[in-house]
């Protein structure tokens, strides 16, 4: 690798990322920083930038404007209607397979036995996301043990 | 923030892609750790962008919940601060052109209703807190002395922390003139800060 090269890479986000302790340098650029003091010069200066500006830019608002976004946050609705459609749609499917299941396992042929089938299985759709979530939850403390 | 590899064309953000589809689903967590992963960015830009005042307050506030109500439209091609980085300098942009603003200061950089200090750290101690704050300020007045298009991709890089990729994509330059532009930024900042 020659200096230009070198300083054509300075800016890439592994080199970044490397910087900030993130990861290593490609090798090929920290070998050349072995030979080349002006390079490694440049290297150095780009990382102290880095380090600096990233922080010194960023602003941090107050803990009152940060509570008043989440507080309108918690009032925006929460799912779109396309993904209202979708959750009508994985309903519907569910209860057509407990139908089909019902039918196919216990021989039911009633409408009863139908309904009560969709239902099971739309419920199933419904609960199944929320369920696991909350199996997630109870084995968190498990792994503890 | 933490630094992804730069996503060189449809790569998937998987974990700003699980905390998008968790915020729509009302998971309180991840709204929380969406507002305080982007609330600074986004205030951060409105100021550097040279909003003041209780201006800064709402417009960030408003930049955020649009972010929030679009995220069912985020794919994931992008990391979700690239993607927040762009709609908030359309909403500044937006926000300038606004026949309301046109009679009140600019604000832009560079002249004197820049924006004040930032929030300092409570950790530090009083006198470092105000040196701190001094170098921080002095900071950002040199950021707002840069002439376009260098101040811009001094921003999308160090404070949007945007790859050299997303910079040539979102200010429609190509990446050797964004690199250019980022190197002539830092010497024009090291020399106004008299730094060798």
């Amino acid at each position: 690798m020659n200096c230009e090269a070198f300083l054509d890479h300075l800016y890439d986000n592994d080199v970044r990322a490397a910087g900030r302790g993130l990861g290593k340098l490609p090798p090929d650029m920290a070998a050349h920083m072995l030979v080349c003091d002006k390079c490694r010069a440049a290297y150095h200066a780009a990382r102290a930038d880095d380090l600096l500006l990233t922080r010194a830019l960023l602003d941090v608002p107050s803990p009152a404007w940060r509570a008043e976004v989440l507080r309108q946050i918690a009032r925006v609705p929460r799912t779109s209607w396309s993904q209202r459609i979708a959750i009508v749609n994985e309903v519907v499917i569910w209860g057509i397979l407990a139908v089909a299941a019902s039918q196919i396992l216990l021989g039911e042929s009633s409408t009863a036995a139908y309904v009560a089938a969709f239902w099971a299985g739309g419920a199933a759709a419904l609960l199944g996301p929320s369920l696991a979530k909350h199996w997630q939850a109870l084995r968190r403390p498990l792994r503890w043990v | 923030m933490a630094l992804a590899p730069d996503p060189g064309g449809g790569r998937c953000h998987d974990g700003d892609l699980d905390l998008a589809r968790r915020c729509g689903r009302g998971d309180e967590d991840a709204q929380r750790s969406f507002v305080d992963r982007f609330g600074s960015l986004v205030y951060s830009i409105c100021g550097r962008r040279g909003i003041t005042g209780p201006d800064r307050d709402d417009v960030a506030q408003q930049i955020l919940l649009d972010a929030f109500r679009a995220l069912p439209r985020y794919q994931g091609a992008s990391r979700l601060s690239t993607w927040i980085y762009s709609l908030s300098l359309r909403r500044v942009a937006d926000h300038f052109r606004s026949s309301q603003r046109r009679d009140v200061a600019s604000g832009w950089p560079g002249d004197d209703t820049f924006p004040p200090s930032p929030a300092t750290s409570s950790a530090q101690a009083p006198d470092e807190q105000v040196v701190k704050a001094e170098e921080g300020e002095r900071l950002r007045r040199a950021v707002s002395r840069l002439a376009e298009p260098e101040r811009s991709v001094v921003l999308a890089y160090y404070l949007g922390e945007m790859s050299v990729t997303e910079i040539s994509r979102a200010l429609n330059m190509p990446e050797g003139t964004v690199k250019t532009r980022l190197h002539r930024g830092r010497q024009a900042l090291r020399k106004e800060l008299m730094v060798p």
